[in-house]
């Protein structure tokens, strides 16, 4: 498989996108909506114009028909053909190409085999469950044994454990047949669990590239910092393993407890959106509750943006509309708790 | 299933319904019975005027009309709809004179018609071929349009383009819309057809209900309108039966 060079990218959108992915990986590509992460596929895929130059294996493919590229292509809807059953979707690229016979059904028969689907091979598309229709778009796309694998949010309109299995099965199915591949998303779980390799797109520029806990602790970018969803990053200089898989930290004079893996904690992330904030502590739960004061309010559409200061730090919450409570107030103080499932934690050797 | 069993049980008892009105009406004498015959009347009128062989004729003579027009129409309008959508130079060029044709009935044809073609067997066949060409140009073209892009960018990194791409994906896709308008423009090609041999035609059911209008029979006048009503009902149950059975297949329905 090849490795997929972009050199200053430009067009309707994107602007002067340069971008290395490796032989093999699975790079995300993370931005809100309307950030241009679509038209990088396409451009990837020679689906639309564009200025600068996109290589395979160092080689310039710009002047290549999308099917003289050798990708396959799975979109946001699937684009699965209805006319066609299963087996014929999957055939349809092979079919184009001359592949005949007893090789196509060979071929075909393979790719079924590979991704679990032989039992719908005549099957019509919209008699299958989501979860299936997914792995015969997969399917579809890799039968023609692509160089590269492009997929745009494939995974946006299924429930989250199917969503959460579907990607392990993509990733082993990337690993075994080595595609380079770019997954784009605006989930950042999905990314996480995903990704060899972040690359955060926003309104047509790349802002980094990089592993995600390196992307997601690391960077300081406000802009990237909301795409990831705002975390709260503290830098932790002292560390207890309490109990297997619970670690004592303390971060920039806040003791709280948090997950551990292996290694020191070097730093933790906090969601806003998960943190707990409470008028008296609940005596019931009284892990990592922390008593601060209110510094700021803002209202950001139908949320509430709330920064409390603890000690030296001062924390980010984001708080619904319906779950605000008109006690929160400038200058007063609160309680607030912080979930230890929902703390991140980045550990090194 | 059941529902549309019902459905159906219901349209023909609706049906009924109309007919028992309509002898009800006519025979506590609403109107003298020349100018109002009973539809028990009328089914005999239909039945004397199958029995002289005259109805078979002319009935035959329209369908033939309606089948040849309605087929050619529709197929060359598919494929012109087809082109239009495909390329932009066959849209930019012939979108515009396909909206302009849209806008005049094709009864409005029927005078230069007279004279371009003359009172023969190419004159209603043209005006039904009008009638439904320039619909399914829409029609197709809509359908086309309303499939999702990424259909055609699927298709185009598969390997498909140019008229594979076309005949192979977007025609397919777009045949439940296309069956749609079929549907409507069937009705449309029956009135057409029996307006056209009505004012230029020496055949057909159009010419029998004139000839019958200038012989004061109502009973013969309404026989006709109701084989015609009962032709275009055929037609929509035939092509809706084709449609569902499609839909059914591919799961767009259950």
């Amino acid at each position: 498989m090849p490795s997929i060079k972009l050199v200053n990218v430009s067009n309707f959108i994107l602007r002067k996108v340069s971008l290395d992915v490796l032989d093999g990986e699975l790079i995300v590509v993370l931005g809100p909506s309307g950030a241009g992460k679509t038209t990088l596929l396409n451009v990837i895929a020679g689906l639309v114009n564009y200025e600068g130059s996109v290589l395979f294996d160092g080689e310039p493919v710009d002047d290549l028909k999308p099917c003289e590229r050798g990708v396959g292509f799975v979109p946001q809807d699937l684009a699965l053909f209805t006319h066609l059953n299963v087996e014929e979707n999957i055939a349809f690229g092979l079919k184009m190409k001359g592949v005949k016979g007893d090789e196509l059904r060979r071929r075909v028969r393979e790719v079924m085999e590979l991704l679990n689907i032989e039992h719908l091979a005549h099957r019509y598309p919209l008699t299958l469950s989501g979860g299936e229709q997914q792995r015969v778009a997969i399917a579809r796309a890799v039968a023609l044994r692509p160089k590269v694998l492009l997929m745009d949010e494939p995974f946006n309109n299924l429930d989250l454990s199917l969503r959460r299995r579907l990607r392990m099965e993509l990733k082993a199915l990337q690993k075994k047949l080595g595609l380079t591949t770019v997954f784009v998303t605006h989930d950042v779980i999905e990314a996480e669990e995903l990704a060899d390799r972040v690359a955060v797109l926003v309104k047509g520029e790349l802002k980094c590239v990089g592993p995600f806990n390196c992307v997601f602790f690391e960077n300081e970018d406000p802009v990237v910092k909301e795409v990831l969803g705002s975390p709260n990053i503290l830098k932790c200089t002292g560390f207890k393993v309490v109990h297997e898989g619970l670690a004592e930290v303390e971060c920039e004079g806040l003791k709280l407890l948090a997950p551990h893996d292996e290694g020191v904690v070097r730093k933790i992330a906090i969601p806003p959106e998960r943190i707990i904030l409470m008028n008296k502590p609940n005596p019931a739960s009284k892990f990592n509750t922390l008593k601060g004061v209110i510094e700021e309010v803002l209202k950001e559409g139908s949320y509430y943006k709330i920064r409390v200061s603890i000690g030296n730090v001062s924390l980010l919450c984001i708080k619904p509309e319906d779950e605000y409570n008109p006690s929160l107030n400038v200058g007063n103080e609160v309680y607030v708790k912080i979930p230890i499932k929902h703390v991140r934690a980045l550990c090194t050797p | 299933m059941r529902i549309l069993q019902k459905y159906f049980k219901l349209e023909a008892l609706s049906i009924v319904a109309l007919f028992a009105l309509w002898e009800a009406a006519s025979r506590i004498g609403i109107a003298p019975a020349y100018l109002f015959p009973p539809f028990t009347e009328t089914l005999k009128s239909l039945v004397g005027l199958a029995t002289t062989g005259q109805l078979g004729l002319h009935y035959s003579i329209t369908l033939m009309r309606v089948l040849i027009g309605l087929g050619m129409g529709s197929s060359i309008g598919i494929l012109l709809g087809l082109a239009i959508a495909y390329s932009e130079l066959a849209y930019r060029a012939l979108y515009p004179i396909v909206t302009l044709l849209y806008a005049v009935p094709a009864v409005a044809w029927i005078p230069l018609f007279i004279i371009w073609i003359g009172l023969n067997e190419a004159l209603p066949i043209a005006v039904v071929f009008l009638c439904s060409f320039v619909p399914m140009v829409y029609t197709t073209l809509t359908g086309i349009r309303s499939l999702s892009p990424s259909i055609v960018r699927v298709a185009q990194t598969l390997g498909a383009r140019g008229p594979a791409a076309l005949f192979y994906i977007l025609l397919p896709q777009a045949l439940p819309s296309i069956l749609a308008g079929l549907k409507v423009e069937a009705g449309m090609a029956w009135r057409t057809c029996f307006v056209v041999e009505m004012v230029a035609a020496s055949s057909g059911l159009g010419l029998l209900a004139m000839t019958a209008q200038s012989t004061l029979r109502v009973d013969v006048i309404l026989a006709i309108v109701l084989i015609l009503a009962l032709s275009n009902y055929a037609f929509q149950v035939m092509i809706e039966r084709a449609e569902v059975r499609l839909l059914r297949k591919w799961g767009y329905v259950r």
